[in-house]
């Protein structure tokens, strides 16, 4: 790359219109769009977020919607994916379940890398004695297991869906923490974030016009690859009962109670569950695609 | 026993249009070896270093790798926390200056930097980052920011089209043009060129040499130009100070420098330049050995180790500085006949 | 060797001292005084201020932290407010249906984990490596619940081979084995799978062929040597996974270990047995980590003390 430009001459101030760097990182951009598995990922995601944003329209009943002469009734026509114990329609149900899913992932997601951004900032940028305060405290909740720490502050605080997007972000910010540190430590050292120094710059611009547009890339990685993390564990905690509450209709929540009806009522289970991992898989898969494409170094 | 220094320098003519003045400047960085033994370690990056820059002229620093020379740069810039001594710039001391005024500082002095590939933004137009300076240092009329980039882009030898272009679309020389602008674009009088040639192609160091010799003459600039290039020091540079393991050990108008160096160092770095004459006999100046650590550098002249004219004076006294003839320091023991 | 784990061990302090603190706060911050559960509605404010007492609750807040640290040491875990056992006995008598489940699924996870990484590396791009990554993915997209109860259902109910829950026999034991053992090694896969890549692009490798040994013979005595010195130490770290994990799976096929006596206490409000068994979770999860660090650094040479 380096040497490719000391070849040509210099004193040739021509446009160099054909830039080299910029064509590479337009064909990998074109190879991301047409990777499949990233295209599948993606449409699995939109569909989501429509289903989310439409399920009044979509749900052909209210999600709580009590029925209980056709309770446990098989798919059919009338109710595609069957109904519960109470009657009440599975597919409504899974519809409306959607927006706990991408609500609480987002929640999680956004409220930890909150708590990643300002710690990591602070830490990388400073360094000193604040950043070992800092990842002191950071090593602790990163070593601490995530699901029993979630349990344990969800068990102080209560069962709800708010108290479980606090403890989930409660446990996950030590790993943005981590990396946008990292990320931080590293670009620190280069020439061009010495130069907002030089010139005269505060750290306010340094960080935020400087250095943060250039550590996006893995953030944005990290992020996409949390968002399934937390729609699992929104599921499980719910599934034991310490999410979102009846008659709430989790798809962890739902698959909840459907289990003592797993022998009669199998449907209750499996449309939620196979929607939840078709939803997980998405995420994933469009998450390792992007990492190949933004940052290969996390593989 | 900087005495005789001090009372020399008062007498002589062109400090007093000194544009820059560096007293007793130290740079020690700790080293933690780990957190339980905390032994109070330090890498002497600058050890006690006096000079100064005059008005309107280039002042070359060299040495090796190590010797200091960029940490020198930034100290000058009040860069680092741990420099101590006088940095004494326009009548004030750079390193005790408050964050308000050293960003006043900053449009006075300028620092530009060796690798073209690093120092700019990737994410910024070349347009952007030059006017980033100008709204940084509240120059608050648009119109006024646009025709300054425009001028300044000009005065580097590039033009207008190449302002919306981001860094990557530049080869190396192009882009440590743009670095050359953007230190520019407040006027500053005093610029540190951190061996800003040191990364391109030969064929376009001489581009970016001439650039800068224009610029100084158009805008009446003052340089420090590091580096370890000794052709291109001498072609630059008005006077040279050499630098060995974070001291300064000679410094001298060029052309006395390189026809009577005084200093044994200074002779062998001038005699690894090629010497274009193959009859000429210089091994006897090629020095052995490796430059010692810095954590724990030689006691009395830090020279000593590798120097052939050593004495048993030589290892326990620090030598002072000596004039040896107008505007020519050394700091050795000896008159020795290099 | 001995200062490194002498290291290690004092470095698990701090994080076993911040477990203790959030541990501590769960009996204070949690809505309700324990004081109502066992009292009852209706109990005089003599007998509410005599409970009190008993369980320290009128000492200030750090003095209360001092005793509940001092009380742990001596491996007391205070007392289940429901069954008025100590909650040490309560959670030795359970622990070992834990372990005992996470052993044999670790072990079933590395079985087939480790065989799966390294036929997909050595066969990268083929339909070998194509089939196990995608199945791995998959995996790693089922929720533990969610593939506890798919199997259930099949191997329980539509084919009847397994009991559908409880604990006893090792029949019971096998489907719990598999959900855990079968999601973990979808993970391990992947990593077995990228530290085999790693080495087989190393120097040492295609010298080795240029030097003319058989490929099998390079792939097996070099490359998976070294490609297993990361593998073995994801050995500490992936048990203490399962051990935090078994809250889900203990629920999912109702056994009776420390995981599902949590989640039963928390809805009971027995709050001591609560504490007691994030504690002793979280505590076999950083050993765990402990053990990770340990065997990492006996296997690998390079690692300094």
């Amino acid at each position: 790359m380096k040497e490719n430009y000391l070849i040509q001459q210099d004193n040739k101030l021509e446009p160099e219109h054909s830039s080299y760097e910029s064509s590479k990182q337009l064909e990998l951009f074109k190879e991301f769009l047409s990777n499949k598995t990233a295209i599948f990922g993606a449409a699995i995601m939109f569909i989501t977020i429509i289903t989310a944003i439409f399920a009044p329209v979509i749900a052909p009943y209210p999600y709580d919607y009590i029925d209980l002469p056709k309770m446990l009734t098989p798919p059919n026509n009338e109710h595609i994916f069957g109904t519960d114990d109470l009657g009440r329609d599975i597919f409504s149900r899974v519809v409306y379940g959607t927006r706990i899913s991408l609500v609480v992932g987002f929640g999680v997601v956004a409220l930890s890398l909150l708590i990643g951004l300002v710690l990591g900032v602070i830490a990388g940028y400073f360094g000193g004695r604040i950043d070992s305060i800092i990842m002191g405290i950071t090593d602790i909740f990163g070593s601490l297991p995530v699901i029993l720490l979630a349990i344990a502050i969800i068990a102080a605080l209560g069962p709800n869906l708010i108290n479980l997007i606090i403890a989930m972000a409660l446990v996950s910010w030590s790993r943005y923490t981590r990396l946008i540190r990292a990320e931080f430590l590293s670009l620190r050292e280069q020439e061009f974030i010495e130069a907002t120094r030089v010139l005269g710059m505060s750290s306010f611009r340094t960080i935020f016009k400087h250095m943060l547009p250039n550590a996006m890339a893995p953030i944005i990685v990290l992020t996409t690859m949390e968002f399934p993390v937390a729609i699992i564990s929104e599921a499980s905690l719910s599934f034991l009962g310490l999410g979102a509450q009846p008659p709430t209709p989790s798809w962890g929540s739902i698959i909840s109670g459907g289990r003592m009806y797993i022998v009669e009522a199998p449907w209750i289970i499996f449309f939620p569950g196979l929607l939840l991992a078709i939803l997980v898989l998405a995420f994933n898969l469009f998450g390792d695609s992007l990492r190949d494409f933004l940052d290969p170094r996390l593989k | 026993m900087y005495v005789v220094g001090r009372f020399e320098r008062g007498i002589h003519m062109a400090e007093k249009k000194a544009i820059l003045k560096v007293n007793n400047l130290k740079v020690y960085f700790p080293i933690n070896e780990s957190i339980l033994s905390r032994r109070a370690k330090h890498v002497k990056a600058i050890d006690d270093i006096d000079l100064y820059i005059a008005n309107g002229e280039t002042l070359g620093l060299v040495g090796e790798s190590g010797c200091g020379k960029s940490t020198t740069g930034r100290a000058i810039l009040g860069l680092l926390k741990e420099a101590e001594g006088e940095v004494i710039f326009d009548g004030n001391n750079v390193l005790k200056m408050k964050n308000k005024q050293l960003k006043g500082l900053r449009k006075e002095m300028q620092l530009v930097f060796q690798d073209p590939f690093a120092s700019l933004n990737p994410r910024m137009k070349i347009g952007d980052v030059l006017e980033e300076v100008l709204v940084v240092h509240k120059m608050k009329n648009k119109e006024k920011r646009k025709s300054r980039v425009k001028d300044l882009i000009q005065l580097v030898g590039l033009n207008e089209q190449h302002l919306n272009r981001y860094p990557h679309e530049f080869s190396g020389g192009q882009r440590q043009r743009i670095v050359i602008a953007r230190a520019l674009a407040m006027n500053p009088k005093f610029i540190v060129c951190d061996e800003i040639v040191s990364a391109l192609d030969v064929s376009i160091q001489s581009q970016i040499i001439n650039l800068l010799e224009d610029l100084q003459k158009k805008l009446n600039l003052t340089y420090l130009f590091i580096g370890h290039d000794l052709s291109i020091i001498r072609h630059i540079s008005d006077r040279i100070a050499v630098m060995y393991l974070g001291k300064i050990v000679e410094i001298a108008d060029k052309n006395d420098l390189f026809e009577r160096p005084k200093h044994p160092y200074t002779k062998a770095l001038l005699s690894a330049v090629l010497v274009p004459d193959p009859e000429q006999n210089n091994e006897d100046v090629i020095i052995e050995g490796e430059t010692p650590n810095p954590i724990n550098p030689p006691q009395g002249c830090r020279f000593h180790t590798r120097c052939k004219f050593a004495t048993e004076k030589c290892k326990v006294d620090i030598p002072s500085k000596r004039k040896v003839a107008h505007n020519h320091f050394v700091h050795c023991h000896y008159d020795l006949n290099l | 060797m001995l200062r490194y784990i002498i290291k290690k061990l004092l470095l698990m302090i701090p994080a076993l001292l911040g477990l203790t603190i959030i541990v501590f706060l769960i009996l204070h911050l949690s809505p309700g005084s324990p004081v109502d559960l066992i009292a009852g509605p209706n109990a005089s404010p003599e007998v509410r201020e005599n409970i009190e007492k008993k369980l320290g609750l009128d000492q200030s807040l750090h003095a209360q932290y001092f005793t509940f640290i001092k009380n742990i040491l001596t491996g007391d875990l205070g007392t289940s407010i429901l069954q008025n056992r100590s909650v040490a006995e309560i959670i030795s008598e359970r622990i070992r249906i834990t372990f005992e489940l996470g052993i044999y699924a670790l072990i079933f996870s590395f079985v087939i984990s480790i065989p799966i990484g390294v036929i997909a590396a050595i066969k990268r791009n083929t339909m070998a490596d194509y089939v196990s990554m995608t199945g791995a993915l998959i995996g790693l997209s089922l929720p533990t619940f969610l593939f506890g109860l798919l199997l259930l259902y099949i191997f329980g109910y539509k084919l009847g081979w397994l009991p559908l829950s409880g604990y006893g026999t090792y029949q019971h034991l096998i489907l719990p084995t598999l959900t855990v053992g079968l999601t973990d090694a979808a993970i391990t896969a992947r990593m077995v799978r990228s530290s085999m890549l790693e080495q087989i692009r190393q120097d040492y490798i295609r010298t080795a062929k240029s030097k003319g040994l058989r490929e099998e013979k390079i792939l097996f005595k070099h490359a998976l040597k070294n490609a297993m010195i990361p593998i073995i130490t994801l050995f500490g770290m992936r048990l203490g996974l399962i051990f935090g994990g078994s809250v889900i799976i203990e629920t999912v096929f109702s056994i009776p270990g420390i995981g599902k006596l949590m989640v039963d206490s928390i809805f009971s409000r027995d709050y001591p047995i609560v504490q007691g068994s994030i504690l002793v979770l979280a505590t076999l999860v950083l050993i765990g980590n402990l053990i990770s660090d340990i065997l990492y650094a006996a296997v690998d040479p390079r690692i300094k003390y």
